[in-house]
């Protein structure tokens, strides 16, 4: 089971060694993290002052995230276009 | 509660220690009995490395193994500017990192970067801009290798600078104007090989090889794939390297081999990136994120190599591509810097470390 979180990574030891073995935690595009829910996954988002958000918030707030980039892609010239147009991310959700 | 299934004279280690890594499983205490197994009310203070117990309060077979190493990501310290365009740039280690050139949101960049294993500080500047800018060495001693000094239409250069730990200094030019080579070695004697010549989106995935001897830039074989945007196992000597990966057009996923003079094709990895991070030597590196073709995103992935296969990681916790590398790391310790996430560049350092195996207390059960 997961949290999610939007979190702005801050620079040293926003995550440790010691989180990813703890939790699950993985980040994707628009400071969205998912987050093992567990006392140390619990504690994180609080150390790293995250907002908690639903499923739903969260996969909307990407979903911004990827949109940007597709505009941002589109708006290339064709000759500066590294690699290709970002396609959709979906959240993992585990129950 | 079940029977013992494990002959224990597998796990007696030749020093006499007990290695009980591959036990799982609950011993009841009714099946614990003899003089040579101490019961105790919890664990020793200070239990000697192989030493066996039984935990009356766990009610458990406990002893102090040898646990191997494993490997995890932690974000280290911001980098100053947000800085893209990187493949398999950089120097230097996971405490003592360069990052140098690549792409800002407002053009071509030629700052300098250096990194404690804490913070980056501001260096002195490269002499010439530029981005896909190839790298070898440590923090104190490390070339910049080719690369984009500006926007396409090109153009792309074979300019060569030195860095002393303080000033970016000219060295003798490559042969061949090229970005997005892929680099192994050391100041003093390295390799650069494929790359791209042309506008983007035009081809011109290159097969070329320069070699560098402290003096002078010659021509080598060509590598058997052409390509651009290929990562190497940076740290490895001019007689000893490996290159992955990369695109050329499309994402390729192979491997090849050098030996000094020629380039053998060896086994593949899984998945096809380009524009990736890759560090430690040939029998023992790995290959962390890039792009895993049109359409498609950023990766996390991890695949490392360990001389003859290809192995899945411990996969990063955020998706990156385009990003530096310190590419003097091991394959049990290295750290990317900057890069790309979806659209845009990032400040973001990550640091992978393999732990080193060491002694736990750990119950002892059955399967």
């Amino acid at each position: 089971m997961y949290l999610y979180c939007v979190a702005t990574i801050t620079g040293k030891d926003f995550s440790t060694h010691e989180d990813y073995k703890n939790f699950y935690l993985r980040g994707f595009p628009g400071n969205v993290w998912v987050v093992g829910n567990n006392l140390h996954g619990q504690a994180w988002i609080t150390r790293v002052k995250g907002t908690l958000k639903t499923l739903e918030e969260a996969q909307a707030i990407v979903n911004t995230e990827v949109q940007n980039g597709q505009s941002a892609w589109d708006a290339l010239d064709e000759n500066l276009r590294i690699g290709g147009r970002p396609t959709a991310v979906t959240l993992p959700n585990e129950g | 509660m079940g029977t013992i299934k494990q002959n224990y004279s597998n796990n007696i280690l030749t020093d006499g220690k007990f290695d009980a890594t591959d036990l799982t499983g609950t011993i009841p205490s009714g099946n614990i009995s003899g003089s040579t197994v101490q019961t105790i009310a919890g664990d020793p203070p200070a239990p000697a490395d192989g030493q066996i117990w039984y935990n009356s309060v766990a009610q458990a077979l406990k002893a102090r193994v040898l646990v191997a190493g494993s490997a995890s990501w932690a974000v280290g310290g911001n980098m100053n500017s947000a800085r893209s365009s990187y493949s398999n740039s950089g120097a230097g280690t996971q405490t003592s990192a360069l990052i140098f050139g690549g792409q800002t949101p407002g053009g071509v960049s030629a700052n300098s970067e250096e990194y404690n294993g804490t913070s980056w500080t501001e260096g002195n500047n490269l002499g010439t801009a530029r981005q896909w800018v190839g790298g070898v060495g440590t923090q104190t001693s490390a070339l910049a290798i080719k690369g984009q000094a500006a926007f396409n239409p090109q153009p792309d250069t074979n300019a060569v600078e030195a860095y002393d730990g303080t000033t970016w200094t000219s060295n003798p030019s490559a042969n061949k104007a090229v970005r997005i080579t892929a680099n192994f070695g050391t100041s003093g004697s390295a390799v650069a090989a494929t790359g791209v010549n042309a506008p983007d989106g035009q081809g011109g995935n290159g097969t070329q090889t320069e070699e560098w001897n402290g003096s002078t830039w010659s021509n080598g074989n060509t590598t058997n794939t052409g390509g651009q945007g290929r990562a190497a196992a940076a740290a490895a000597p001019e007689s000893a390297g490996v290159i992955f990966l990369g695109n050329g057009p499309a994402v390729i996923t192979g491997t090849e081999e050098y030996n000094g003079t020629t380039w053998t094709s060896v086994n593949p990895a899984s998945t096809g990136r380009r524009y990736l991070s890759g560090w430690g030597t040939q029998t023992a590196c790995l290959a962390y994120g890039g792009r895993d073709g049109p359409g498609s995103l950023s990766a996390s992935h991890v695949e490392e190599y360990d001389g003859t296969s290809w192995t899945s990681g411990t996969a990063a916790p955020v998706a990156r591509e385009q990003q530096g590398t310190a590419t003097s790391g091991t394959s049990t310790s290295g750290l990317s810097a900057g890069g790309q996430d979806i659209s845009s560049a990032v400040t973001t350092t990550l640091e992978y470390t393999v732990s080193s195996p060491a002694y736990e207390n750990q119950t002892i059960s059955t399967s």
